[in-house]
């Protein structure tokens, strides 16, 4: 239970930062109005467009973060909910459907690039190189963690 | 794989939940493992069958395992 507290005390110290790093460049965006640059040869709609998308994404990052750092804070300080994350985060069929979700989400996702690819071939060779990159770096990524974790157990 | 959690859960007059809480999992778990849906890692099997007081293969069958080797 104690690795499990230290590791939630940890998840609020990386929620406070990164919310203060957050504010920190919202406050930088909005007074080095870097916006404004682009305005001079932009169309209005297109400016009052780009200003909303990002406005709404630190915004949303910055609520989402608090959540996060409120969530991690109460669970710290409530016993009663302490203990039922805890069972939660350790229960071994949830582990269980994780794996098997993370697992199955990327043989999907190779499939469906594998189908995508072929379509490509006929329409786009720029996306077609793209597919194949993506699929070569899944491939990668694949081979370094399966040799990862047959030297670790 | 079949096992006996049910009865030994019942005629201790247990819920699922109190026995989830006794050996350190969720409610729902302890569901998947009655109904054989799901089978329990070996920590958990120890956890279980010490709670009755029993060894490992008194609750949980292992028979199927055994027909299946040969």
């Amino acid at each position: 239970m104690n690795k499990f507290k230290e590791r939630l005390i940890l998840e609020r110290k990386i929620y406070f930062v990164a919310l203060i790093i957050l504010i920190i460049l919202t406050i930088i965006l909005i007074k080095k109005n870097v916006i404004v640059i682009v305005s001079n040869n932009s169309d209005e709609n297109l400016l009052d467009f780009v200003l909303g998308v990002r406005l709404g994404i630190v915004v949303g990052c910055i609520f989402n973060v608090l959540f996060l750092l409120v969530r991690s804070h109460y669970t710290l300080t409530n016993k009663e909910r302490f203990e039922k994350c805890y069972v939660k985060a350790n229960d071994e069929r949830r582990k269980h459907i994780m794996q098997n979700v993370e697992s199955m989400t990327m043989k999907l996702l190779f499939v469906i690039l594998v189908i995508a690819l072929i379509v490509a071939t006929f329409l786009n060779t720029i996306v077609a190189v793209t597919i194949i990159s993506v699929l070569a770096l899944i491939r990668i990524i694949y081979g370094i963690t399966y040799f990862y974790y047959r030297s670790k157990f | 794989m079949k096992n006996k959690i049910c009865e030994l859960r019942r005629s201790k007059g247990l819920s699922q939940e109190a026995l989830a809480k006794e050996v350190g999992v969720t409610r729902q778990t302890i569901n998947s493992i009655e109904k054989g849906k799901y089978i329990a890692s070996l920590p958990l099997a120890y956890k279980i069958s010490a709670y009755f007081d029993l060894k490992i293969e008194v609750v949980f069958d292992f028979s199927e395992l055994e027909s299946d080797d040969e």
